[in-house]
């Protein structure tokens, strides 16, 4: 779980800080993103250390704490990227394209005609797109949408006989109701997965039409 | 999903910018509009080099960051490359482009012919008039050099050379 990133400007000053836990480990996490500066300069500048990494944009792990890892990405402009997670076992390609979504972000977000070069940025879109980014991006398959497949494809060869059918249409029926009864957040990864793979299309029609259900509920709330 | 703006568009905006700011905005004060419209040009510049780095590996040296300013940088921004690039090894570099785009649509003063009826020192106010109209011109790019220069750690000092026209050089000093 990604807890804190950061981006620090050429002459290390901080143009954006985020951490995505309680209040009272905030600052230790601002903290150990200061003391991974000088582990950053230390890397830039030692050749000796970094061999033929050394021109690379992404600096690898920068040190483990008790709890913690720090990432680290140095751009051409000279701005730093750090990232700051609780996982214990963190794939290297996976902090990569974290790093180069991140990096977009950054791209587009010092795009902007109103920002100041040199100071914090600013941008509610920035904030929310980093903050989006921390979550993988849906093109695994969760278990869910398998399960599903497997219920479908197990019930299809009880079609042959008549009695048989009817009943496992029911249960599959009443299986369908409870399968589409999760929480919001996992019905909008499932909506997702299954507009990504184009074949369970059926899976689409089930999850939109809860989800309608889900939106017919929270307008009658809203305005009665 | 991208957006696209046709390239005369582009053109057209840079030329409608240098003429209000040289006759609109700063009418009388013409080295405020020059000073002006580079630093435009450097925030432009600050801000792409920070997008069409995105991909690549650190520099090692000034002249890699250099090299990159005149293959990558340039056509992405004007779909060609510098055609010479040269230095004296000494932190100053001459970029020479033979078909600048941004001044095709600038025509060349071919009244330099009539100065041989007078001897009159006003005579060459016409052809002096013509470069520095071309001149102004330039401040954008030269600024959009420096800003890209500067976001890569490199200062330096943009100025535009237009003594053979239509190729228009870039001298490119860089501060110790």
């Amino acid at each position: 779980m990604i807890v804190c990133v950061a981006v620090i400007g050429h002459q290390n000053n901080p143009l954006y800080l985020q951490s995505f836990t309680e209040a009272d480990d905030a600052l230790k996490l601002h903290h150990i993103v200061h003391c991974s500066l000088d582990v950053v300069d230390e890397r830039v500048n030692n050749p000796k250390k970094s061999g033929p990494t050394l021109n690379e944009t992404f600096l690898g792990m920068l040190y483990p704490t008790e709890n913690y890892k720090v990432y680290g990405y140095l751009t051409n402009t000279k701005v730093k990227f750090l990232m700051v997670t609780t996982d214990l076992d963190v794939k290297d390609a996976d902090v990569r394209s974290f790093f180069r979504r991140f990096h977009a972000a950054y791209v587009d977000a010092v795009s902007n005609p109103f920002h100041v070069p040199g100071k914090k940025i600013t941008s509610k879109a920035f904030a929310e797109r980093v903050s989006g980014t921390r979550f993988p991006s849906p093109t695994a398959t969760p278990r869910s949408s398998l399960e599903y497949c497997r219920k479908h494809v197990d019930s299809a060869p009880y079609k042959s006989s008549d009695d048989a059918s009817k009943v496992s249409d029911e249960e599959l029926k009443t299986w369908e109701a409870e399968f589409v009864k999760v929480d919001q957040a996992t019905l909008f990864d499932v909506i997702l997965v299954s507009i990504s793979s184009s074949s369970l299309s059926l899976l689409v029609a089930l999850t939109t039409l809860s989800a309608y259900g889900i939106f017919q509920l929270l307008f009658s709330e809203f305005y009665c | 999903m991208g957006r696209e703006v046709a390239e005369s568009c582009v053109d057209g905006v840079i030329i409608e910018m240098v003429s209000a700011y040289c006759k609109r905005f700063y009418g009388t004060k013409p080295e405020l509009a020059a000073r002006r419209i580079e630093a435009i040009g450097y925030q432009v510049g600050h801000q792409l080099i920070e997008r069409y780095t995105m991909e690549r590996p650190r520099f090692s040296d000034h002249l890699e960051a250099i090299k990159f300013i005149c293959k990558d940088f340039w056509s992405e921004l004007f779909k060609k490359q510098i055609d010479n690039l040269k230095t004296n090894h000494r932190g100053t570099f001459v970029l020479q482009d033979n078909r600048f785009q941004w001044l095709t649509h600038i025509s060349i003063d071919p009244s330099s012919d009539n100065s041989e009826a007078t001897e009159d020192p006003s005579v060459s106010m016409p052809e002096n008039k013509a470069a520095e109209a071309t001149s102004t011109h330039l401040y954008f790019p030269c600024g959009i050099i420096r800003g890209a220069l500067s976001n890569l750690g490199i200062p330096c000092a943009v100025s535009a050379d237009i003594s053979n026209l239509p190729a228009c050089s870039f001298v490119v000093r860089v501060k110790a």
